[in-house]
Parts: C-alpha cells; sequence; structure tokens
C-alpha cells in the first residue's frame, strides 16, 4: 500500500475521529443534563421534522441515487487503493541506446538467487521478486530457515548470493532485502536424533 | 544468466546495498480498509433509500432509523452512547498519529538481510530446544531482548549445575544463535519445573 494512501486513511481517520470525539462529548454532556450550560438552546428531545421533510421532496431520490454512486466509487476506490502494486516491468541496462535496448527480468534473476538460497543447509524455501518500494528498486527474497538454523551460516549465504545477484543484474540502483522467516515447528526428518 | 551454489572464492566486485528495513503500518493499516468499507456501507444505505423512493416505496432503513431518533429525550443511556463514540474518535484519533511499527532486526552482512522479532523468538526456542535438560520452550522478542521460558527436567541443585546449569547452557546457546545480528538482542532465561513436579 502507498504510502499516499496511508496518509489519506490517516487523514481521514484523524478528521474522523475528532467529529466523534465532539460528537460524543456533545450526546454524553446532552445525556447528563449538562449541554445547556455551554448552550442554553440545547433542545429538550432530538426531533427528526427536519429530516422528515427533506425525505418528502421530489429531488430528494434522484439527489440520494446520486449521492449514493459517488459515495460507492469513492469507496471502492480507497478500499482497492490498499492493494499494494509494487512489480516493476523488464530492467533497462547500461549500454542501451538508440540501436537497442538492453533489459533483464529483474524478478526472474531475483527468483534464481533464491533457489540458490533454498539449497543452504537450514533454510527451508525461499522465493524471490524485484519490486518498486518507496522509491527504490529492491530485489526482494523470503527465505523460510528452520527453527535450528544457523544464522551466521544463512546470512553468509545470502551476502554472497546477493553479490552474484548485483552482478547478474547490473544496476547501480538495485538494493536488497533479504526477509528471513523462521519456521514455527522443525520439519519432520530434517534434524538428525 | 547463472547463479551457482558455489561460494565465490574471492571477494566480488560487486555488492547488493541493503534496502530501507520494512516497517509496519501499525493500527491505521487495517483501520484505513475498514474505514473504506464503512464508506461503501454509507453508500448502500442511501442507495437503498433512494431504490425504495424512485419505486415509489416509503419505508426505508435512514428512514426508519431516523424515525427511531426522534423524540429521543437526554438520558443517562444517551450520556452512556456519547462517552462510548468519544472514546472511540479518540482511539481514531490515536491510530492516526501513531508512528510506523518497527519489529525487523538486521542481519550482520551488506545485503538487506534481516528478521522480525516473532522469528527471533522462533529462533531462540530452537535453539533452547536443543539443549539437555529442556522439556519446553516458549520465547518472546522484541528488538532490544529475548526472553526464553523453558521448562526443565533438571532438579535444583542436581547433576550437571541443575536448573541454574540448565538456564546457563540455554543462554549461552541462544545467544550463540543469534550472534549473527547486527545488534543481537539481550537473552533472558526463565526456568519452570513441570506441572506436578516437587523440584
Amino acid at each position: 500500500m502507498s504510502r499516499t494512501v496511508l496518509g489519506f486513511d490517516r487523514l481521514v481517520a484523524f478528521v474522523l475521529g475528532l467529529v466523534l470525539v465532539a460528537a460524543g462529548a456533545g450526546a454524553a454532556a446532552w445525556g447528563l443534563g449538562q449541554l445547556t450550560r455551554v448552550w442554553a438552546g440545547a433542545p429538550q428531545a432530538v426531533s427528526t421534522a427536519a429530516a422528515g421533510d427533506v425525505y418528502g421532496r421530489s429531488w430528494w431520490p434522484g439527489a440520494a441515487a446520486a449521492a449514493a454512486v459517488v459515495l460507492a466509487l469513492l469507496g471502492l476506490w480507497w478500499l482497492f487503493a490498499h492493494v499494494p502494486r509494487r512489480s516493476t516491468g523488464p530492467l533497462r541496462l547500461t549500454g542501451s541506446d538508440r540501436s537497442g535496448a538492453l533489459a533483464v527480468d529483474g524478478s526472474s534473476a531475483a527468483a534464481a538467487a533464491a533457489d540458490v538460497l533454498a539449497e543452504v543447509p537450514g533454510v527451508r524455501s525461499a522465493s524471490g521478486r524485484v519490486v518498486s518500494d518507496r522509491g527504490q528498486l529492491v530485489a526482494e527474497i523470503d527465505v523460510t530457515a528452520e527453527p535450528d538454523a544457523d544464522l551466521a551460516e544463512v546470512a553468509a549465504a545470502v551476502d554472497a548470493t546477493g553479490a552474484q545477484l548485483a552482478q547478474v543484474i547490473g544496476r547501480d540502483d538495485l538494493r536488497g532485502r533479504v526477509a528471513v522467516r523462521v519456521a514455527r515447528r522443525q520439519r519432520q526428518g530434517s534434524r538428525v536424533r | 544468466m547463472s547463479l551457482t551454489t558455489e561460494r565465490p572464492t574471492s571477494t566480488p566486485t560487486a555488492r547488493l546495498r541493503p534496502a530501507k528495513l520494512p516497517t509496519g503500518p501499525g493500527t491505521i493499516g487495517w483501520l484505513g480498509p475498514v474505514l473504506a468499507l464503512l464508506l461503501v456501507g454509507v453508500a448502500v444505505l442511501v442507495g437503498q433509500d433512494a431504490w425504495v423512493r424512485l419505486q415509489g416505496g416509503s419505508t426505508t432503513w435512514l428512514g426508519t432509523a431516523t424515525s427511531a431518533l426522534d423524540g429521543l429525550a437526554p438520558t443517562a443511556a444517551v450520556a452512556a452512547v456519547g462517552v462510548v463514540v468519544a472514546l472511540v474518535g479518540l482511539w481514531f484519533v490515536v491510530a492516526a498519529l501513531e508512528p510506523r511499527t518497527r519489529d525487523a532486526l538486521p542481519l550482520g552482512g551488506t545485503s538487506g538481510a534481516h528478521l522480525r522479532t516473532a522469528d527471533v523468538a522462533r529462533l531462540a526456542s530452537g535453539a533452547a530446544d536443543q539443549v539437555d535438560g529442556v522439556l519446553r520452550t516458549r520465547s518472546s522478542a522484541g528488538r532490544r531482548s529475548v526472553t526464553v521460558d523453558v521448562t526443565t527436567t533438571a532438579a535444583r541443585g542436581g547433576a550437571g549445575g541443575g536448573v541454574d546449569g540448565v538456564a546457563d547452557r540455554v543462554r549461552t546457546s541462544v545467544e550463540h544463535a543469534l550472534r549473527a545480528l547486527e545488534t543481537p538482542p539481550r537473552v533472558k532465561v526463565r526456568t519452570t519445573a513441570p506441572k506436578g513436579d516437587d523440584q
């Protein structure tokens, strides 16, 4: 999910929160009969007559239908904006010019690096891809290790494989992020007793 | 493209520079989509009202809710609802201002490898499980320390240092397992005897 969407989420939550605090505090004060201290004209009971009048107007159904469509579109756009879109196309390599473009499929290279890491003792599985993240081109590799894996050995393998991946892709702006996850339980039969 | 499983025999000329450590969005990460769903819910409410009235009807969800509020007088129940609404609002404000969560610990090295605190706890349990005299383990980890709760079969003052000896061996084993982290967390070990055991 992008930073812009998260910022929008925060803004809406903040404004809605302030509105709810004000409305809740007002309702609480009114319920305890204290609202007249700050608002002398506070009503003695809720009246929804004005809303009833609006519902009866001829323009109301059309306006409500239009508002419903707008709100639904806005809500769906907002909802689906939370789905992350971080994929990158083929990566253009140095040496590309008018005579021809050199490109590499970064995700295939990262997947191959993950396959290499999956062979390291103590590593159960690994997967890799190249994504665009917070303005960086990132080779993201997820490694799942056994609970008794030798972390130093995994770290050394990650460094060596990362260096190879950097050489293969050959882009100075490529960064690496390897998430080492640890399996909840030891895989049956993977440990000699 | 070829990647081999062999370790490079010399220092590689290229190196993969680490990306920024991942951070979590915190509460707003799920509250945002929930608010978006609520907006869709409001659209459904208004849309149902429009649909029914365009069909010539007059009994709608919105109309029924509005009528239910008509004539409401101030009571303690209204005040209680108001307090709940205000607290929910306050929680929204706190969630909106909450900083992003940081639970990743970098591994020493150059390629931007990291573990989350939950994985550090699992690794600690995995290391503690391999120590003689350990029956069960449960671990929890933060970015600065990891706590390992060990249920041991050793007796207090027994052979091999007893319970204290097991705790020491667990601490050593866990520290060894976590040594590859850039800043290894402090290891705390708590030992208990199995339930129903007088040891």
